[in-house]
């Protein structure tokens, strides 16, 4: 049991997210400057900062939604700046993404949108329906499961795009944004899932400028300013 | 693989309008084509069968007599490169007309005498193709005293010949460029499907679907867009083949002209190139569209 521990002990310790002196701009503009910065597994990072600060900018680095002008980022042993094209979706099964507009598919039923993450990965049509119901029951929307996007609220929105990102069981949870345009009792409900899933192993790292959700997850803040200083990274 | 081919009907199904386009074009480039290639492969067969059945035929003088016939007929057989002579007699010539003309043989009962002429059918040897040298032995059949006329299908067959490789090149060019126009359309069918699909890819990018997940179902869309094409088009011109050839059965062309449909062989390479345009229209949209 002790030896169990150990190993527990320093896969924790283990950064899971690498980011070295990282720079992104867009045309002359910087959006983040000299970034250097490690995730470790199973933590809770939240990203703060004004808008335009470049929170979303430094996670759609790491799912390779923008290259990188400048820098190392590695995620989980993949080096970013040299990873092949075709490594890319090998790259993306590692996160589940909550995106800030939902990014629901919104001809597809519930079912079919949470479930498309488990289809790319090929998984047979019998396991995809047992883990999406299971997901879809945490979430509080198995009753919905055959109902559009479009018929459902921001809140119902937001925890089918939360059962999307967990239901393949990833090892890293991202989050933009994720109670922005909620109301309060909707964004408690999003705020303890994403408690729930870190609590049950994912490194889940959220940006948000929500101080509530600072308060309520209690995880380390990293805060940007301008994309150019940034308080809780390494030095 | 069911679920691609589920995903494919799926999709078919959405953008019903533009799949119909894309297959009715298919259809009429596979008409176009396989109507040229029954015409085509109908005239080959009977240049083929008219350039083996290399003869002569001498008319007789009116009034030339038995012994007359008989020495004709053995000047013409000491000729190099024929091979048979077989006399018809006039009345020989007009059962044959009135059985050629079935229905329409009630026109020659009006005839007070028969006006057909005695002949020499003369068959060459398979080796004399040449025009030049049917010509020679024709011409010298045309000197014999008891010979009137001399006509052979090779006169006319060289100019025929000439229009046959024009309708040829003319009928290449047209179903080539029918089939381009086809395969522009099942792509350009397969581009207006990507971009009204632009975001949901995106989605599928982003939660990790690789190209082939994306790619294949519009690959099987492509192929069943050709396959279905090409069945339309082929069913088309069968009904023309049924059409034609039952009225040349019941005509008057009986005995002269039997026409005979696309063999397996080339139905099979119709379908097969049908879905091959479907799929690469489909691969270069996909190419254009991925490239970005």
């Amino acid at each position: 049991m002790r030896g169990y521990f150990i190993i527990m002990e320093s896969q924790e310790k283990n950064p899971i997210i690498r980011m070295f002196n990282v720079q992104k701009n867009y045309g002359t503009q910087k959006s983040l400057d000299d970034i250097t910065l490690d995730v470790f597994r199973n933590e809770m990072v939240l990203v703060t900062g004004p808008s335009g600060a470049g929170k979303t900018t430094l996670l759609k680095l790491l799912y390779l939604a923008e290259p990188l002008t400048k820098g190392q980022i590695i995620v989980d042993g993949l080096n970013l700046s040299r990873i092949e094209r075709k490594k890319i979706p090998v790259l993306r099964r590692k996160f589940g993404i909550v995106f800030q507009e939902y990014k629901l598919i919104q001809t597809k039923t519930v079912f079919d949108n949470v479930a498309l993450v488990l289809e790319v990965k090929g998984e047979k049509e019998k396991g995809i329906q047992k883990k999406v119901q299971s997901v879809l029951r945490t979430v509080d929307l198995e009753h919905k499961q055959k109902a559009y996007p479009p018929s459902l609220s921001g809140g119902e929105q937001q925890r089918v795009a939360f059962a999307r990102a967990i239901v393949g069981n990833p090892k890293i949870i991202l989050a933009d944004e994720p109670t922005g345009s909620l109301d309060p009792d909707s964004a408690d409900t999003v705020i303890s899932l994403f408690i729930e899933a870190h609590r049950r192993g994912a490194t889940v790292i959220i940006a948000s400028h929500d101080k509530l959700l600072v308060e309520k997850t209690g995880g380390r803040v990293i805060h940007i300013v301008k994309g150019q200083k940034v308080q809780g990274c390494e030095e | 693989m069911k679920s691609y081919i589920k995903r494919a009907l799926k999709d078919m199904r959405e953008n019903a309008f533009l799949n119909a386009i894309a297959v009715l074009t298919t259809a009429l480039a596979v008409l176009m084509i396989s109507g040229l290639t029954l015409i085509w492969s109908n005239l080959n067969n009977w240049v083929d069968m008219t350039k083996n059945d290399v003869r002569i035929m001498a008319y007789l003088k009116t009034g030339v007599t038995d012994a007359q016939r008989n020495e004709a007929t053995a000047d013409i057989q000491g000729l190099e490169g024929v091979k048979t002579i077989k006399f018809i007699s006039r009345s020989q010539a007009m059962d044959k007309l009135k059985s050629q003309l079935r229905h329409q043989a009630s026109l020659l009962e009006g005839l007070k005498e028969n006006p057909l002429p005695d002949a020499l059918e003369i068959e060459l040897k398979q080796d004399r193709e040449k025009l030049a040298q049917v010509q020679t032995i024709a011409d010298r059949i045309k000197q014999m005293q008891a010979v009137e006329d001399v006509e052979f299908g090779q006169q006319w067959m060289e100019r025929f010949m000439g229009i046959f490789g024009l309708i040829q090149l003319a009928g290449m060019i047209m179903g080539g460029i029918f089939l381009i126009a086809a395969g522009l359309i099942v792509g350009n069918t397969i581009r207006l499907t990507l971009f009204s699909r632009q975001e949901e890819i995106e989605i599928m990018r982003l939660v990790g679907a690789n190209e082939m997940y994306i790619k294949t179902p519009f690959y099987i869309e492509g192929a069943i867009q050709g396959c279905i094409g090409s069945f339309l088009g082929l069913g088309g011109i069968y009904a023309a083949y049924t059409y034609v050839s039952w009225n040349i059965n019941s005509g008057l062309a009986t005995g002269f002209l039997q026409i005979r449909f696309l063999s397996t062989e080339l139905l099979a390479i119709i379908i097969c190139a049908s879905m091959g345009v479907g799929l690469t229209g489909c691969a270069i949209s996909l190419k254009q569209y991925f490239r970005k």
